[in-house]
């Protein structure tokens, strides 16, 4: 009897101690996992508006290369295949203007485009890959869409 | 002697039966902050949640208008579902499945537009098309493309987007919206 008794003295308290420590740890986390979480939908919101904004510019971009082909050929050609050093770059030109900016509304982003000439002389044609970056608040996405074009003199 | 044995365990087992009530007293003063916290969190998820689904929304209804021709985008506000002969946009108050109830809005608008370039001379005398070292270029013009609407030559060739998504939060706090912002062009021409 006395030896029972002995061994239960103070059990309680570590029992209770242990729920304490146990409950402890799981509001920890559960504050951890809640801080953690708003970041991510922040970066949510940010990504899903540099993703239409790049599409917008990459719009203007394409509309651009349908109605001046062949400004963006003489350029392209004379800048990057001849490497003509020409101030004002005629290159720079082309894809400056609307395709490369800023906005403060509704949202804060900066944007700008680039082209790439993936030439097939054999077939007279060409695939044009057309990259718009897009920074919305330190998120980074790059849009990229690939054109093909075929070659006519008018 | 077998007397104070007694009173000695008698007091002991005392002892215990204090330290349980202490111990759920305690438990209980622990359990106040820990369930206000995880209330809070409760509430702060289901926020979150709402503004994941208010982008999903928002999202969606955008790339639905971004699909339809740009012929069929009628420029101006809209605050009911866009019907169009390609498809319909959801717009206005739309209720999901956890019945939480969002306002979109879908304003289009004619974008003016004029794209920069340097024409080359092709009337000057060293001219050989394919020769790109004899090409003079000229200084940059922003008035051989320009399409703001003025007349039948300059159309306007490009609308702008703005998706705007309202919804409030228990209480009937408004939050801040969400703003999604794009451009359709008219490349059919």
């Amino acid at each position: 009897m006395r030896r029972q008794t002995h061994l239960r003295r103070g059990m309680a308290i570590v029992v209770v101690m242990m729920f304490s420590l146990a409950l402890l740890i799981l509001g920890s986390f559960y504050i951890r996992r809640f801080s953690q979480s708003t970041p991510i939908n922040t970066r949510l919101v940010e990504r899903v508006q540099a993703d239409f904004l790049g599409y917008g510019v990459l719009q203007m971009a394409l509309l651009k290369f349908k109605q001046l082909p062949s400004e963006f050929y003489f350029a392209y050609n004379a800048i990057v295949l001849a490497g003509r050093v020409i101030t004002p770059d005629p290159w720079a030109t082309y894809r400056g203007g609307r395709l490369q900016g800023a906005m403060t509304t509704p949202f804060a982003a900066t944007y700008m485009t680039d082209f790439r000439v993936l030439g097939q002389n054999k077939f007279n044609s060409d695939a044009i890959q057309i990259s718009v970056t897009v920074d919305c608040g330190g998120v980074r996405r790059v849009v990229n869409h690939t054109v093909n074009a075929v070659r006519v003199r008018n | 002697m077998k007397h104070h044995s007694t009173i000695h365990r008698s007091a002991k087992q005392g002892v215990t039966l204090l330290e349980i009530l202490i111990a759920t007293m305690i438990l209980a003063f622990a359990m106040i902050p820990i369930a206000g916290v995880l209330g809070y969190g409760h509430a702060g998820t289901r926020k979150d949640f709402r503004r994941v689904e208010a982008i999903h929304l928002a999202e969606t209804a955008m790339n639905e208008a971004l699909k339809l021709p740009y012929a069929q985008l009628v420029t101006g506000a809209h605050v009911s579902s866009l019907v169009a002969g390609s498809g319909t946009v959801a717009l206005g108050t739309v209720t999901t499945s956890q019945n939480n109830s969002y306002d979109l809005s879908l304003q289009v608008t004619d974008e003016p537009i004029s794209f920069e370039y340097q024409p080359v001379d092709l009337n000057d005398a060293a001219y050989a098309s394919s020769t790109p070292t004899t090409w003079q270029f000229q200084a940059p013009v922003d008035t051989g493309a320009v399409f703001d609407g003025t007349n039948a030559r300059r159309p306007i060739m490009l609308k702008r987007l703005n998706m705007v998504v309202r919804w409030s939060e228990q209480g009937g706090v408004a939050t801040p919206e969400i703003q999604l912002l794009s451009m359709k062009a008219n490349l059919e021409r």
